[in-house]
C-alpha cells in the first residue's frame, strides 16, 4: 500500500475513532451505538453519491477512514453476545435501520452536489 | 488528552488493516467480515484480559478495524444487484461469526492465561 493511499484512511480512521469515543463518553452503550452506527452509514451514502467526495484522498479520507472508524460493528456484538436476548434483537433492527440510514444518506448525496 | 492520542492512533492503525483485509471480495465481501470478526475477538480478548487495555484495544484498535457502514452499504450493493440471499448470508455471518468469536474468547481465554 501506497503511503499516498494509506495516510488518508489512518488519518479519517483516526478522527472518527476519536469522534466516536467522545460521542461514548456522553451517552448510554445502546445509545451512542445507535447515534454512530447510523449517523456513519448515512454519511457514508452521502460520501459514495456525492461528486464532492469524488477525489481519491478525500473518498477514502471520509469514506473507508472516518465512516468507517466513526461505526463499529465489534461493540454492536460484544454488546449483543454479552447481553440478554433483547440485545441480539437490537442487533438485527440497528443493521435494518442501518440500510435505511444509508439509502437516505445515497439519496441526500445526490441531491447535495 | 492521552486517552485521545491513544485512541487516534489505534483506530487509525484499525482503519489501515480494514483497508488491506477490505481489498479481499469474492461472491461476498470476505475481507470485511474478516474484519468485523476479527475486531469482535481483539475486543472479547481485551475484556477478559485487563480492563486497562479497553481504550487501546477495544475502542481503538477494534473499533477502527471494525465497522457497521461499509458492512452496511455492501449489503445493500448485494440486494441492488439482485443478488438477495447473498446480502441475507452477509448479514447472517457478520452477526454470527463475530458473536462466535467473542464466546469463544470469553470461554477459552481464562482458562489459558490463568
Amino acid at each position: 500500500m501506497r503511503l499516498r493511499a494509506a495516510l488518508p484512511v489512518f488519518l479519517g480512521g483516526a478522527l472518527g475513532s476519536v469522534s466516536r469515543y467522545l460521542v461514548s463518553l456522553t451517552l448510554t452503550q445502546a445509545l451512542w451505538l445507535t447515534v454512530v452506527n447510523l449517523l456513519g452509514a448515512a454519511l457514508l451514502g452521502v460520501v459514495q453519491t456525492s461528486k464532492r467526495f469524488e477525489k481519491p484522498s478525500v473518498h477514502a479520507f471520509w469514506g473507508t477512514g472516518f465512516c468507517g472508524g466513526f461505526t463499529t460493528l465489534s461493540s454492536l456484538i460484544t454488546f449483543a453476545t454479552l447481553g440478554n436476548d433483547w440485545q441480539f434483537v437490537f442487533a438485527f433492527i440497528q443493521i435494518a435501520l442501518g440500510l435505511g440510514a444509508y439509502i437516505g444518506g445515497r439519496r441526500i448525496g445526490r441531491v447535495v452536489r | 488528552m492521552i486517552e485521545v492520542l491513544v485512541v487516534a492512533i489505534f483506530g487509525g492503525l484499525g482503519a489501515l488493516l480494514r483497508n488491506w483485509l477490505g481489498l479481499w471480495k469474492g461472491k461476498l465481501p470476505w475481507g470485511i467480515l474478516i474484519a468485523n470478526t476479527l475486531a469482535t475477538a481483539v475486543a472479547a480478548a481485551a475484556l477478559v484480559l485487563d480492563p486497562r487495555l479497553s481504550l487501546m484495544l477495544i475502542v481503538g484498535l477494534a473499533g477502527g478495524l471494525s465497522t457497521f457502514s461499509t458492512f452496511v452499504a455492501q449489503t445493500w450493493q448485494l440486494l441492488h444487484d439482485g443478488k438477495r440471499v447473498s446480502a441475507f448470508t452477509n448479514v447472517v455471518l457478520n452477526i454470527i461469526f463475530p458473536s462466535t468469536a467473542v464466546a469463544i474468547v470469553v470461554l477459552c481465554l481464562p482458562s489459558l492465561v490463568n
